[in-house]
């Protein structure tokens, strides 16, 4: 496996984190965002304003009916015992979210550290263009009386 | 008895084993097939050359024929390792060019048109695979960590681009002169390199709104959209200046500064442990001074010897004050160590030097007098740093500076005087037995006020002690906010 190989495959890798940590960045920013709505209703919240966040994910394609499902269960009945919960899960959130915007910042140094190699392999040495009629060429027959 | 001279004997064991070879070597070949599959790394696919020599040479069928099989296999690998060789050279090239853009890029709107320009004379094929790469360099360098870009006109987020640039600049510089010695050295001429004109090799000039390109090819960057003729090149000493700045800025800048910090973080330590001790009342055993080590063990001797008698505990040294001074010892030894490091680096130096650095540093054989005097000069020593690191920083965002740090360190040293931070440390040592600051400089009129930095403790004609505040100090008032000094 030559130079070029090891570094194109590793950029690849490293686009491919960049753009999972950031989906996960995205969703995870929304989440917040609906958790919030939510906390600021106080003890007023009800497990319908619940349902009609996650359903909101659910349209979007986000969330899976079935994980709501899972979800809906676990969320409390009463009016302040939700608030609580909610706050709970929201502070939970927050922390996940930190350290998911690290894991998508550092994915994102990664990428840029293996562009700069890739870029200046390229740049070093400029790709041969493909010939299409050296696919075309036929390939020699060893058995040929030729090559005997 | 076969007649010795019968013109036709029968086929002896050299004969047989001839008429064998062929058989042999085909057997040969097919098991040669075989250990090679065997020798197949499975993390890169390739034939893992250490493995199959071994294999070959090991296996009866083949071991006989390994001789010519080893010289083939070793001339793939020489073959493969000037090829690797021949690549890494040819990438130097990309990252010269790519330091040389991403040094002199400090608008962020300008970095991707700067690549794309430097990758334009490339065949369109290959310009085809770089330029998703050139994306995703820019998305790097512009993403911001919580989603989303950049904004050009946030202070915070400029300061942010800026130190990926560099980072990213110091990367590729690194990687360059990994491959050719120093970069943008005169080595390059040597090995053939034109450094002027390849480092900063003209692109192809804007084009005007007619379409026509202008006549002079133009450096994107700094071109400032006026007519006539543009400075496409920098001198060869001033790129290189400007280089080697800016490595040492990203390098031992960097490490400087964050010696310094910690290094007000041990001296805060040491500082504590002195309060304790002179807290903890006088003793001739715990007092800091001459022989402080000394005078401790005796001390310790003193309370094992009592120990040992049965004797009460009211008749020994109280042994929380041999606890702080022995606490105070072992961190004037463990200063004098990180210091030396800090300053010198992590080299072997003679035992004497490391005698001499632990002796510079505040420590328990100083009176307390002096010990804080010496405290808050190590303070002050690593407060310049800091201050220094800040001011570069600003000075290399700022835009009439285009990136370079050229100048920057006479500037700060004309502002920001050594003298000055000294008397900042003179006269804020105060003396740990009378609570008093009995070095604050002699002030007479608010005009007097300018000449120190803000921090400094000064005494007016009536007596009164006054911290200067920033409003008052004469220095402070340039590109950085100094901080109030030692509180």
């Amino acid at each position: 496996m030559s130079i070029q190989d090891v570094v194109a495959r590793q950029h690849q890798q490293n686009v491919a984190q960049v753009q999972r940590s950031g989906q996960q960045l995205g969703m995870s920013t929304d989440i917040l965002g609906a958790l919030d709505k939510l906390t600021r209703l106080g003890a007023n919240v009800t497990r319908n304003d619940v349902m009609e966040s996650i359903m909101q994910f659910v349209e979007a394609g986000k969330v899976s009916p079935k994980q709501a499902a899972i979800f809906m269960g676990q969320v409390p009945m009463q009016g302040p015992a939700l608030a609580e919960w909610i706050k709970a899960k929201e502070a939970a959130f927050v922390q996940q979210h930190q350290k998911l915007t690290q894991a998508h910042a550092q994915a994102n140094k990664n990428m840029g550290v293996t562009a700069l190699h890739s870029l200046a392999m390229m740049m070093g040495a400029p790709a041969q263009v493909p010939q299409d009629n050296a696919l075309a060429a036929p390939t020699p027959n060893p058995m040929s009386p030729q090559n005997a | 008895m076969p007649n010795p001279f019968d013109p036709t004997p029968l086929p002896g064991p050299g004969a047989t084993i001839n008429s064998l070879a062929p058989v042999l070597e085909l057997a040969a070949r097919q098991r040669l097939g075989t250990l090679a599959q065997t020798a197949v790394n499975p993390d890169t696919g390739q034939i893992d050359y250490d493995k199959y020599v071994g294999a070959v040479l090991s296996d009866p069928l083949t071991a006989g024929f390994a001789g010519p099989q080893i010289n083939q296999l070793r001339q793939a690998q020489v073959s493969q390792a000037q090829k690797a060789a021949i690549d890494q050279g040819l990438m130097g090239t990309g990252y010269k060019d790519l330091a040389t853009v991403l040094y002199s890029t400090p608008n962020p709107y300008e970095l991707a048109s700067m690549l794309k320009a430097r990758v334009a004379s490339y065949p369109a094929y290959s310009q085809q695979l770089m330029m998703p790469v050139i994306g995703q360099l820019v998305q790097s360098m512009l993403a911001k960590p919580g989603g989303g870009m950049l904004d050009p006109s946030n202070p915070n987020d400029m300061a942010l681009y800026n130190e990926r640039r560099l980072e990213f600049a110091n990367i590729t510089a690194a990687n360059a002169t990994q491959r050719f010695g120093a970069f943008g050295a005169p080595g390059l001429v040597a090995q053939g390199w034109d450094t002027a004109s390849s480092a900063f090799a003209p692109v192809p000039g804007p084009v005007t709104p007619g379409g026509a390109q202008t006549k002079e090819p133009a450096y994107m960057y700094g071109s400032g959209g006026q007519g006539g003729p543009v400075q496409t090149t920098l001198a060869p000493g001033t790129e290189q200046t400007i280089t080697d700045l800016a490595k040492n800025y990203g390098d031992e800048g960097k490490k400087q500064y964050d010696n310094a910090v910690n290094m007000q973080g041990r001296l805060f330590t040491t500082q504590n442990d002195l309060d304790q001790v002179i807290a903890r009342g006088p003793s001739f055993f715990t007092n800091p001074g001459t022989a402080a080590e000394a005078r401790m063990q005796l001390g310790r001797a003193y309370n094992t010897f009592l120990q040992s008698m049965g004797a009460p505990e009211k008749y020994q040294i109280d042994p929380a004050k041999i606890g702080s001074i022995e606490e105070l010892i072992k961190e004037t030894k463990l200063n004098g160590f990180n210091f030396m490091n800090s300053m010198m680096g992590a080299q072997r130096e003679a035992a004497s030097i490391v005698q001499q650095a632990i002796n510079s540093v505040p420590g328990a054989n100083n009176s307390p007098l002096g010990m804080e005097y010496l405290i808050n000069t190590w303070k002050e020593l690593a407060q310049r740093m800091i201050d220094q690191r800040r001011f570069e920083t600003n000075w290399i965002q700022d835009p009439k500076h285009d990136g370079s740090l050229i100048g920057a360190k006479e500037a700060f040293d004309k502002t920001y005087t050594p003298e000055a931070y000294a008397e900042r440390a003179i006269s804020n040592t105060r003396d740990p037995l009378t609570g008093q600051y009995p070095m604050a400089y002699k002030v007479t009129s608010k005009g007097d006020l300018g000449k120190y930095l803000p921090g400094t403790i000064v005494k007016y004609p009536d007596g009164r002690l006054q911290k200067i505040s920033p409003q008052y100090s004469g220095i402070g008032l340039g590109p950085i906010t100094l901080n109030a000094g030692n509180p």
